[in-house]
């Protein structure tokens, strides 16, 4: 990740390079969400980047303040896919290298925060509402618009995830 | 009581999130996406010419077949097919040679009406992860008839912001050109500060430097202001150095010699100041932001007017911490001043028309988003003179890229844009000398290397 303290220009806005300012702003706003739905920067970065290119494709990054409900969704489905993915190569890896790749999962998860921690322990499904409802703002109808699930699917994940982070972020609370 | 505790957590949630979330770049991401879309066509057009080439061997094979069943030995005759060739509207020159990987415009300038220069960078090879970057600049002294390009050593990055003071002496960053930006050399700047914007008034060359230790929200800076002739190759610090170890330069416009403005970000949230005694004195000027959601952005200068957005939805780190400023989106603030900042008047626009500044006076401005726009009224209306749709074809299977633009008067205005397919890419440097009513092309070939 760049260091935000040392980069030439960390300490301005965002949207003041030549990129067009909503486009910027969404990048970022989408940047965010993989950020916290993947885990990590150079995952975020590649996930957000395929949910634009699939998304429009050869019309350019023009029109990407007019698509959000559309890209979301892509994200969520591009995300969970490599989650399932990773899941069944790391299973294969543990069943093939135990001890290595078991020291080697520690030591990633070791330099997560807390919070990346607790997202990261919930399933795809809730990840992906409580990440839409209190990083992108949206209202549970939206959510269940941009995930096409029933509004009481995306009530009721919402209410095991934040009890699951309430508890993984207490407890780590409690360690620190 | 559980129903304060669940929303007191859920608050806390999103501060944590969206904290946590500042840490990607839209810049890299855009590129990335870019790099896609150009992987994405690329494997769509083998696929079309796979299916073509099938088409066509299974077609000879029943044609042949045919033949042979009707027991004549030689291919019935045909007409030749009759090839219908477009009309064209085209008024582009045919580039020479293209450019192999991904070419970005970087900065563009025209001091005069016909010294031009456009900093390009070139990934080749570029994958996802790794890419192996260029830096290029093209330079025209006949108002675009002719391009010079040549690789530079100029570190070209997303923050350069070039600046001439006349058609021989320009400033990008921390380095200079005194032949019109075929070559440049880093100045010398007190310390080695790394010098982040700089901006030319009236032989004068204004800049601000970023040095700051350690992580928000106990970074330490030690940010500066410095000024220079725009003809020499040394950056002097002001008199009067306004940012303490907690407050960080923006960005620096110029009005004249001793005239200047800079956004600053601290942890009392972003202040304006000016001096107008070239650096011995500063004085806060009120923000045209509201305070809380709103971030300024776009500050620039013309004439005895000063121009500014005020934005949401802005993510600004500071030495002591990351704030986002508002949700993105809703109503973007436009402010002008006619008297230093003493008093703003504001017009309330839409966040689509928010993007880079460059007034030529209180109420003539040009405004770059993803297209050119243009107001002759402060603001409160804009015309569109310029989008991408505005380029000739320049062929199927061919993309523009516009990346940013200059202007060099209140009439006068230049975009370049990378036209790109698999056989590469070259520059067209569309330009205007009548307020955009009409625009003229001319073609950079680019080396294919």
């Amino acid at each position: 990740m760049t260091d935000p303290t040392t980069a030439p220009d960390a300490r301005r806005p965002v949207t003041d390079g030549s990129r067009p300012a909503d486009v910027t702003a969404e990048l970022q706003r989408l940047g965010g969400l993989a950020l916290l739905l993947c885990g990590n920067v150079a995952d975020a970065e590649d996930a957000a980047a395929e949910a634009v290119a699939r998304v429009l494709g050869g019309k350019g990054l023009d029109g990407i303040d007019q698509v959000g409900p559309y890209l979301r969704r892509t994200l969520v489905n591009l995300v969970a896919r490599r989650a399932r993915r990773r899941g069944y190569e790391r299973r294969t890896l543990v069943r093939t290298r135990p001890v290595d790749s078991r020291r080697l999962l520690e030591d990633e998860v070791s330099d997560r925060s807390d919070l990346r921690r607790a997202l990261d322990s919930l399933p795809i499904g809730q990840r992906a509402v409580v990440v839409l409802r209190y990083f992108d703002d949206l209202s549970e109808r939206e959510i269940a618009e941009v995930l096409r699930v029933p509004v009481g699917t995306v009530k009721s994940r919402n209410a095991r995830a934040l009890d699951a982070m309430r508890r993984s972020l207490t407890r780590g609370d409690e360690n620190a | 009581m559980p129903e304060r505790e669940t929303s007191s957590f859920e608050g806390d949630l999103t501060i944590r999130m969206r904290r946590e979330a500042a840490g990607v770049s839209p810049e890299r991401i855009a590129t990335l996406a870019r790099l896609a879309i150009d992987r994405r066509r690329r494997i769509r057009a083998l696929r079309t010419s796979a299916v073509a080439a099938c088409l066509v061997l299974v077609t000879g094979g029943l044609l042949a077949t045919a033949a042979v069943r009707a027991g004549s030995p030689r291919r019935p005759h045909r007409p030749a097919a009759t090839t219908t060739v477009p009309t064209t509207t085209t008024q582009l020159r045919a580039p020479v040679s293209r450019m192999p990987g991904l070419v970005q415009i970087m900065g563009v300038a025209f001091p005069t009406s016909n010294h031009g220069v456009v900093l390009l960078q070139q990934c080749w090879p570029c994958q996802a992860k790794t890419g192996s970057y260029t830096n290029w600049v093209a330079v025209t002294s006949d108002g675009g008839a002719s391009w010079q390009v040549k690789q530079t050593n100029l570190p070209i990055s997303g923050s350069n912001q070039v600046s001439f003071a006349n058609s021989s002496d320009g400033w990008a960053a921390g380095w200079y050109t005194h032949d019109g930006g075929l070559t440049w050399h880093q100045a010398q700047v007190p310390g080695g500060a790394l010098i982040g914007s700089v901006s030319t008034a009236d032989g004068t060359v204004w800049a601000e430097s970023d040095s700051c230790r350690g992580q928000p929200p106990a970074a330490s800076c030690n940010s500066l202001i410095f000024t220079g002739s725009a003809s020499g190759s040394s950056l002097t610090p002001v008199a009067d150095q306004p940012f303490g170890s907690t407050y960080a330069p923006g960005t620096i416009v110029a009005e004249s010699g001793s005239t200047a403005y800079v956004d600053a970000y601290g942890p009392k949230g972003t202040e304006l100041l000016v001096t107008v005694d070239g650096g011995r004195s500063w004085r806060t000027v009120t923000s045209p932001c509201p305070a809380g959601d709103y971030a300024p952005r776009s500050l620039a200068v013309a004439p005895n007017a000063l121009w500014q957005f005020c934005q949401r939805g802005i993510t600004i780190t500071t030495p002591t911490g990351t704030a986002v400023k508002g949700v993105p989106g809703g109503k973007a603030i436009l402010a002008r001043s006619g008297n230093g900042g003493r008093q703003w008047t504001s017009a309330a626009i839409g966040t689509a028309l928010v993007g880079n500044l460059e007034p030529w006076s209180f109420t003539t401005s040009w405004l770059w988003t993803d297209r050119l726009e243009r107001t002759t009224d402060g603001g409160s209306s804009w015309t569109t003179v310029w989008s991408a749709s505005s380029v000739p074809s320049p062929g199927k299977g061919q993309t523009v890229t516009p990346e940013d633009f200059s202007s060099e008067s209140a009439s006068a205005a230049e975009i370049p844009v990378v036209i790109s397919s698999k056989k590469g890419s070259y520059v067209v440097v569309e330009r205007t000398a009548d307020a955009g009513a009409s625009w003229q092309p001319t073609t950079i070939s680019l080396p294919d290397t």
